[in-house]
């Protein structure tokens, strides 16, 4: 094993390969409180990339209701008690990744899923999220809240797909850090599926070999941002380009939101995959299950994101998700507006920070009729 | 005989053979017997297998590369063994309760292969020629239950696994010219459309080269035929090869050796994750000889 360093546990570790970042990474921020589960980013990518026989049951896209949905199923829980609990101290993760803690006859620690994991996209949908009195709609484990959990592949700095594969069939790629999983040299080991924490490399019966989340790099490729992140009607998502913290652009947005702010934090850091896709942290969720999810800064983000609305810059970047097919470089606030600059800092869209807020009444005396909020 | 005459272990051994039903010692080789005809249309079925000497060969997990398995799979294959000028055919007998000839998630399908040594000289190591950099090239002719499945023509897809499902129209199935049609399916069959040689599609055996652990890749010949039959809880497996290649041809004047592995796809073995032998003698009988002795000639493997 060689030792790497890696920023979001804070210390060195050991992985498969020597660490050689590329030259720029695909890197992207899901703002989890504005996501609605419509489900909409599955679909895109479905009907984009995974059509075909021995693809029914592949979605490199889902959306799962946490605390209780899983695609596959408990596949972040499962792992989480396979690794054991693992304290961090001032940024630096104590415990140990699943590089680290690989059994002695495996290359990564990980679990293989069957078919039936992958039965229920969804189980838990929406559970915790009916009407409850005083807050409350159970008594138990913890109080209710719920929230929607998008995800494609993370294009992880340290693939553990990538590690395991025997064949090193899987590439990242020295020119934007996306992940893929060769088709001609693959052999269908299933080693990668065994190992992605996240459970993104999935089988195909019918072909034989294991396909994944490709992030668009055709899109990508030509200045645009991925499908599930075009399609998106919440606007949760953007996609840019994310650097270490040493190399970090304050006027690059995923730089801005991950290095600058802290705002968007990595999914189960503790992994030790440096994973690229940054999550804003939902407002109302347990402290303590947002410590496991994201690290130790989720409280502090989910502070953040609170006072955003009083801080022009970023309540300014904020606006700017999903507010353009094209990738964002660069960004800057002038006056009321936020602007999107491409990789040269040309200006290609401008979206004003905030509405303007129009009372009615909510009877509407022209039209003799009541109104509702939509109308 | 004659080694075992040479300690008085050996001896004592004798003694006590003689007063017990001792069955023949087996052969710590194979014995390839000569045999007239077209080898390449020989049957798993065919009686002159009967007449074959069997050699069994013990299998160890493979303990070199990671990943390895969890736990043992099968312990011991039998091989026999025919040849004439152009053919060499061999029949590989173990033992496995389930024949698994489906892949999915979590599953595996069984599987045997056997390997050569490509350049004379030294053995390389018998594990896809050693580790990479200090490897030598090696021969291999795989078999796979999914594959001979799929050269059957039983693709495997969501309805083998799930007789009543029910999705959607595939894009490529909308109304178009076949051509259309059959580019769209290409498509959205990548591993077709990147050539992948060792897909799903095409031949029950395989014919593969090594320089490594983790460097199979197919050989530009694709020479090798064979199937698979399994009943009463066997797996007997036909590989045949032509004596002859450009590259890993057998001279069958010599003494060889052979490799070989077994995945049992119930026990989640694929890839390196495998039972293996050691390099085993392989000894082609002269015609003369065989016809003296049409059952192989059980003692002109013990000198
Ligand atoms: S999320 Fe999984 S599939 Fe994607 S790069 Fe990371 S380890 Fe590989
Ligand atoms: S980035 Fe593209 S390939 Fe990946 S999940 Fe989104 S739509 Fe699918
Ligand atoms: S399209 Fe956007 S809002 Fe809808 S489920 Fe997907 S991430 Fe959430």
């Amino acid at each position: 094993m060689a030792q790497v360093f890696n920023w979001q546990i804070g210390r060195e570790m050991d992985y498969w390969y020597t660490g050689v970042r590329p030259g720029r990474q695909f890197g992207a921020v899901f703002d989890i409180n504005k996501c609605i589960a419509c489900q909409t980013c599955t679909v895109a990518c479905k009907t984009t990339w995974t059509g075909g026989r021995g693809q029914e049951y592949m979605f490199w896209n889902n959306v799962e209701s946490k605390p209780f949905g899983f695609y596959p199923i408990m596949w972040d829980v499962k792992l989480l008690e396979m690794l054991g609990p693992g304290a961090w101290r001032e940024g630096v993760y104590e415990g140990r990744t699943i590089f680290e803690s690989a059994p002695a006859k495996e290359r990564v620690l990980g679990w293989k899923p069957t078919d039936y994991d992958y039965a229920h996209p969804n189980l838990g949908e929406d559970e915790a999220s009916s009407p409850v009195d005083g807050g409350l709609m159970m008594e138990g484990k913890h109080a209710a809240w719920m929230f929607y959990l998008a995800r494609i592949c993370n294009h992880c700095t340290y693939p553990a797909c990538l590690a395991a594969c025997p064949r090193g069939a899987i590439y990242k790629r020295k020119e934007d850090g996306i992940v893929l999983v060769n088709q001609k040299n693959c052999r269908g080991y299933q080693e990668c599926v065994k190992a992605c924490p996240y459970k993104k490399t999935f089988y195909n019966a019918v072909e034989g070999v294991s396909q994944k989340c490709i992030a668009c790099y055709p899109a990508v490729e030509r200045g645009f941002q991925p499908q599930c992140f075009k399609a998106c009607i919440g606007k949760i998502r953007m996609q840019g380009w994310a650097h270490p913290p040493e190399r970090a652009e304050e006027d690059n947005p995923i730089d801005y939101l991950v290095h600058v702010r802290k705002l968007a934090l990595p999914l189960l850091p503790q992994l030790g995959l440096e994973p690229n896709v940054y999550y804003i942290p939902p407002v109302h969720a347990s402290d303590a299950f947002l410590a496991q999810m994201f690290g130790p800064a989720a409280k502090q983000a989910v502070q953040t994101y609170l006072e955003a609305r009083n801080d022009k810059v970023l309540a300014g970047l904020l606006t700017l998700l999903g507010s353009t097919h094209r990738t964002v470089d660069y960004f800057k606030i002038e006056g009321d507006e936020a602007v999107a600059l491409d990789a040269e800092r040309s200006e290609f869209c401008r979206v004003p920070i905030s509405e303007p807020v129009v009372t009615r009444n909510a009877y509407d005396e022209i039209a003799q009729v009541g109104r509702h909020n939509i109308t | 005989m004659s080694i075992m005459k040479k300690s008085g272990l050996a001896a004592l051994l004798l003694l006590l053979m003689s007063c017990t039903k001792v069955p023949p010692a087996a052969p710590n080789r194979i014995m390839a017997g000569y045999l007239e005809g077209d080898l390449g249309a020989l049957s798993i079925g065919d009686p002159r297998w009967d007449g074959a000497v069997e050699t069994p060969i013990p299998l160890k997990q493979q303990l070199i590369a990671l990943p390895k398995s969890e736990q043992d799979g099968v312990a011991q294959i039998g091989v026999r063994a025919f040849y004439n000028g152009e053919w060499a055919a061999f029949l590989l007998t173990w033992s496995d309760p389930t024949p698994d000839h489906l892949t999915k998630m979590g599953s595996f399908s069984d599987a045997a292969a056997m390997e050569f040594p490509m350049e004379p000289g030294d053995l390389p190591d018998s594990a896809m020629g050693g580790a990479p950099g200090s490897a030598k090239p090696v021969l291999i002719h795989q078999w796979k239950a999914v594959w001979q499945e799929a050269e059957a023509g039983n693709i495997q897809g969501i309805k083998t696994f799930y007789p009543n499902t029910w999705s959607d129209v595939y894009l490529f199935e909308m109304p178009g010219t076949p051509e259309a049609r059959a580019k769209m399916e290409r498509t959205f069959t990548t591993s077709v459309a990147a050539e992948n040689p060792l897909a799903h599609h095409g031949k029950a055996v395989r014919d593969l080269e090594a320089v490594g652990f983790g460097s199979v890749n197919p050989s530009e010949e694709q020479l090798s035929k064979g199937n698979g039959e399994w009943a009463d809880g066997k797996w007997r497996v036909l590989i045949v090869r032509p004596v002859a290649r450009l590259r890993g041809g057998l001279d069958t004047t010599r003494l060889l050796h052979a490799a070989f592995a077994v995945w049992d796809g119930a026990k989640g073995e694929v890839g390196a994750r495998k039972m293996q032998s050691a390099w085993t003698p392989l000894e082609f009988l002269k015609p003369a000889a065989h016809a003296s002795n049409p059952k192989g000639g059980n003692s002109r493997g013990q000198h």
